[in-house]
């Protein structure tokens, strides 16, 4: 087990779980408004955490 | 003092979590424990894969806790898991009854924390949070699915978080346990009673939450891609579809839903309803139910639905069929029914005191003498802080097998915390164990095949003696064989013909020596371990063999 690696699978986990729900309070701001900038600045946090994720897997 | 007052809601709810962390912090388990313990941790330190459906949370959760404390073995730092994520859970469920009550006060925030504490303290939700296990994540879910429910039924979300994050949090419950899909009535059902106006919005957002879904349901993804890596604990081998539908008990579940709907025959076959407490107790809740749904239709009704699908469809489907499988035989699965039950109760609580106000402090007192009395009489049945029988009986077990010894293991308790001693400590890990359930599978047969160099018979894997008598004639010219005592009672082996040495039986050459002198025994004879159904099973064990072998 590759310790290093087995951090960046823990760090893309949480990451991409945490920034689900940064997307889900940022993006849905107030009833019946959707906020694009948040909405593109979470959605990429969980793309690249989630693609930590899978290359830590791999790797570690 | 002042903090209490000004802020009465932060300081319960952490008194709560500490107060519950202090209490099983003071009686988890220093090591392995038996059951599913010894493999989830060995699967959780290498980041492996446990059996069906795999636990692909509990194996990151456990990685991350044992990183990131510097203290204790592997196994201790993963039953802090269990801990934190029970006692995180009990201040969920304060936090839901003090959401549930309404309004502001001392007495308020204390009659949540003593219905929380009393939750806490429960037999079957403190024996799982002392062990290496998924039930506390799990509970941790639900309470976190309620809390967004009742945030939502009190309009303090807007219906697009709502959706979404109940969405989300029951993708991943699925994943952290299969059973929370039973939760999935209740979730349509708050999401039509609380936000239900039948427009084009809800259309939209019901299909954007089945995205949500699908992004919590994709933490699945670690069982192909871990397999595809080979760490040593793959049980089930997920690198391609069919493993992974079958490690995901995908038809088996489709099986169970051809039990539905329940039927008076599947509810008997569970159930006597000739006993005087089953109706008793269906009034009570039948009662309960109808004052709930009479106070708040929209938070109560999705809250009833969790408690009774999940409940009916634990009792009835997934603990499979027969009469010997009664209401609450496994029950850890009923921990989420307690947990709803302690949230209806301050939900009947919150509709008494709205009729008088003079019982409230009365009602605190009640139940938290009710805590006080779940911990005195919990706490030693729960205390696995002295608890070495699990660990030193796997360790037994290889120092019976002799140097670079093949030993064949049946029951989840013989060899789960043997692998732990093995993958985890790198204990005796010249002795090769073999696992005679997963025999039945054609990637466990190619491993054996793999590492042994044994000519297995692939085409039918179930024929578990003629396997096993090729891995001896392949093995034992070269290498001890031995069976341990679980091994030799299920494959109805002849004691006869076997050579008993130490805990084990032994065809063909015996190593030299009597390994009675290196066994480890703690806490056999100790008084202050508690002795479970398992614990007594081995001192058994003992015993038998003892007599078999001449030392007793």
């Amino acid at each position: 087990m590759d310790t290093p690696w087995a951090v960046m699978v823990i760090i893309g986990f949480l990451g991409w779980i945490g920034c689900t729900v940064g997307f889900i309070f940022g993006a849905f701001e107030k009833e019946g408004k959707f906020n694009n900038k948040k909405a593109l600045y979470w959605g990429i946090a969980v793309i690249a955490c989630y693609a930590l994720w899978i290359i830590g897997m791999m790797n570690a | 003092m002042r903090n209490l007052i000004r802020k009465p809601a932060p300081t319960f709810g952490a008194f709560l979590f500490f107060a519950a962390l202090a209490a099983y912090l003071s009686t988890v388990a220093v090591t392995v424990t038996f059951w599913d313990s010894g493999e989830l941790i060995a699967a959780a330190s290498q980041l492996g894969i446990s059996h069906q459906p795999g636990y692909p949370v509990f194996c990151l959760l456990g990685k991350l806790f044992s990183l990131v404390f510097p203290f204790g073995n592997i196994a201790y730092r993963v039953n802090l898991l269990s801990a934190v994520f029970s006692a995180a859970a009990a201040a969920l469920v304060f936090a839901i009854i003090r959401l549930i009550a309404g309004g502001q006060g001392i007495s308020k925030e204390a009659l949540a924390a003593s219905m929380a504490c009393a939750y806490a303290f429960v037999r079957v939700v403190w024996s799982q949070a002392v062990v290496a296990e998924v039930y506390a994540q799990s509970s941790m879910a639900l309470a976190a699915l309620v809390v967004v429910h009742v945030l939502a039924a009190k309009g303090e979300l807007s219906r697009e978080k709502y959706f979404t994050l109940t969405g989300f949090i029951f993708g991943i419950g699925v994943v952290v346990h299969e059973s929370f899909v039973l939760f999935l009535p209740g979730i349509a059902a708050g999401w039509f009673l609380v936000y239900g106006r039948p427009d084009r919005g809800l259309i939209k957002l019901s299909v954007i939450s089945c995205f949500f879904i699908i992004l919590g349901l994709s933490a699945w993804m670690y069982l192909p891609v871990r397999s595809s890596v080979g760490p040593s604990l793959d049980i089930g081998h997920p690198d391609n579809l069919t493993r992974l539908r079958h490690v995901l008990m995908v038809d088996e579940y489709l099986g169970a839903l051809k039990g539905l709907p329940v039927t008076a025959e599947a509810l008997a076959a569970k159930a006597s309803f000739s006993d005087w407490r089953l109706w008793a107790g269906l009034f009570a809740c039948g009662f309960a139910a109808f004052r709930l749904v009479r106070q708040d239709r929209r938070l109560f009704v999705p809250i009833i639905l969790f408690a009774l699908v999940y409940g009916l469809g634990i009792a009835t489907q997934v603990l499979g069929g027969g009469k010997e499988e009664a209401f609450g035989l496994e029950r850890k699965f009923f921990i989420p029914v307690f947990m709803l039950g302690f949230i209806m109760l301050g939900g009947l609580a919150k509709e008494a005191l709205e009729a008088d106000r003079r019982f409230e402090w009365a009602m605190v007192a009640v139940f938290a003498a009710a805590a006080v009395w779940l911990f005195s009489v919990n706490r030693f049945p729960d205390d696995y802080s002295k608890n070495f029988i699990a660990y030193d009986y796997a360790g037994n077990s290889l120092n019976s097998a002799g140097e670079r010894g093949i030993l064949f293991t049946w029951g989840d308790n013989g060899a789960f915390p043997l692998w732990y001693r093995q993958e985890v400590e790198r204990y005796r890990d010249d002795v090769t164990a073999i696992h005679e359930p997963l025999m039945t599978y054609d990637w466990y047969l190619r491993r054996i095949n793999d590492n042994l160099g044994v000519d297995m018979k692939f085409l039918n894997p179930y024929f578990l003696g003629e396997n096993t008598f090729r891995i001896f004639r392949t093995m034992s010219p070269s290498r001890p064989v031995a069976y341990d005592y679980s091994t030799v009672n299920f494959m109805k082996l002849d004691e006869a013909k076997l050579k008993a040495r130490g805990l084990v039986y032994f065809e063909g050459k015996v190593p030299p020596g009597d390994p009675w002198p290196m066994y480890n025994f703690r806490g056999v004879e100790d008084q202050s371990v508690f002795k479970g159904g398992m614990e007594l099973n081995i001192i058994q064990i003992y015993e038998y063999q003892q007599k078999r072998t001449g030392t007793k």
